[in-house]
């Protein structure tokens, strides 16, 4: 017997979705909602905690370069910390006017920045920190002799740019396996539209 | 006692379940990972749900979020998926829960057709099977009523024909 397309959704519809603890999912995602909340005001609490911590241990006020040099760091802690935030993927399901085209498109651009978020702005996070370590250290090494000075000044702006070089290239990687192949499929998606 | 959006969101799981998990059967292979996609559209319902404005049905708005999620999850296997060539032989993508054995082979031979189709394709076929005017399905999927139509007539010629081998064979 031939089976036409009301036979099909017959079919279709004759499953049912398999009994589901609610209140135990309920439960969990509340939980896990509180956890979220904690860990922000980690995050909000920690950047000015960080910042007022180096006020409170360098003399700023003997020397406007440390003074320059602390609104520096705490510029880039709030600058990293907003790119945190702005890189989340959290906005795109919550607007109920995305349509899936529009979707693919915030999602491809949203995944794109977090790729640009490593590839530019971690090399000027890493330099501007060199920047404002070295501007201190300037101040506070002032003592020693100008061999040991310049010493120091190398040694400590090639372990930053060198942490930062090596995290960024651990991070791509990273990317190259998870997030190109999840923009390539989108992108292949949107193209179909 | 319970909030105003728990009741809210175990009223619209009853009324919604059976139609977000066959979409999830539509969309990835194994019954593991449709009662994962599952879950996670379930979450991102509760999630989202304070940012429902009422602008569009709830069961449009609820699409929206399964097709997207679902979409995304599928591509995100894909990667885990390259080395498998084909449908896996055993069928395994859901429990029998009837002693019909005639529909359940039915039934999977209908869920692997669809996971065979484009996705957008797969989308619209899964909107079709529910019986979605051609109006939501373009509102969810973003394409063109025109274009949805001239989608559902491929669709349907496809899923026919897959399910009536023999006809087609003579």
């Amino acid at each position: 017997m031939k089976t036409n397309f009301n036979d099909i959704q017959n079919l279709w519809q004759f499953k049912k979705a398999k009994s589901f603890d609610l209140s135990t999912m309920i439960d969990r995602l509340k939980q896990t909602e509180k956890s979220q909340k904690r860990e922000r005001l980690v995050i909000l609490f920690c950047t000015p905690a960080t910042v007022g911590f180096l006020f409170w241990v360098m003399p700023w006020r003997e020397s406007p370069a440390i003074l320059i040099s602390l609104i520096l760091i705490a510029l880039i802690m709030i600058w990293a910390t907003w790119l945190s935030y702005a890189s989340k993927l959290k906005p795109v399901d919550s607007t109920e006017s995305f349509d899936n085209r529009t979707y693919l498109t915030t999602q491809i651009k949203q995944l794109n920045y977090r790729y640009r978020i490593a590839q530019r702005h971690m090399y000027t996070y890493g330099v501007l920190l060199s920047l404002a370590l070295n501007i201190s250290y300037f101040v506070l090494l002032e003592p020693l002799g100008l061999g040991l000075r310049i010493g120091i000044h190398l040694a400590m702006t090639l372990s930053v740019l060198g942490f930062m070089h090596w995290s960024l290239k651990k991070r791509l990687k990273k990317y190259d396996q998870t997030l190109k192949p999840t923009i390539n499929k989108l992108e292949e998606l949107l193209s179909q539209k | 006692m319970k909030s105003g959006k728990e009741i809210q969101f175990e009223s619209i799981y009853r009324d919604n379940r059976d139609k977000v998990y066959r979409l999830c059967l539509g969309f990835v292979r194994e019954k593991e990972r449709a009662d994962d996609l599952f879950q996670e559209i379930l979450i991102k319902v509760w999630k989202h749900l304070d940012s429902f404005k009422g602008e569009s049905e709830i069961s449009t708005w609820i699409y929206r979020i399964a097709y997207n999620t679902a979409l995304t999850f599928s591509a995100g296997e894909k990667k885990k998926d390259e080395k498998q060539t084909g449908f896996p032989e055993n069928l395994d993508l859901i429990e029998p829960e009837n002693n019909n054995q005639e529909q359940e082979i039915r039934l999977q031979l209908l869920y692997q057709t669809i996971n065979e189709l484009p996705e957008l394709d797969r989308v619209i076929a899964t909107l079709l099977l529910e019986n979605t005017p051609y109006r939501s399905i373009a509102e969810i999927s973003g394409i063109s009523e025109n274009y949805v139509a001239v989608k559902v007539n491929r669709i349907k010629n496809v899923l026919t024909q897959k399910l009536n081998p023999q006809t087609h064979e003579n």
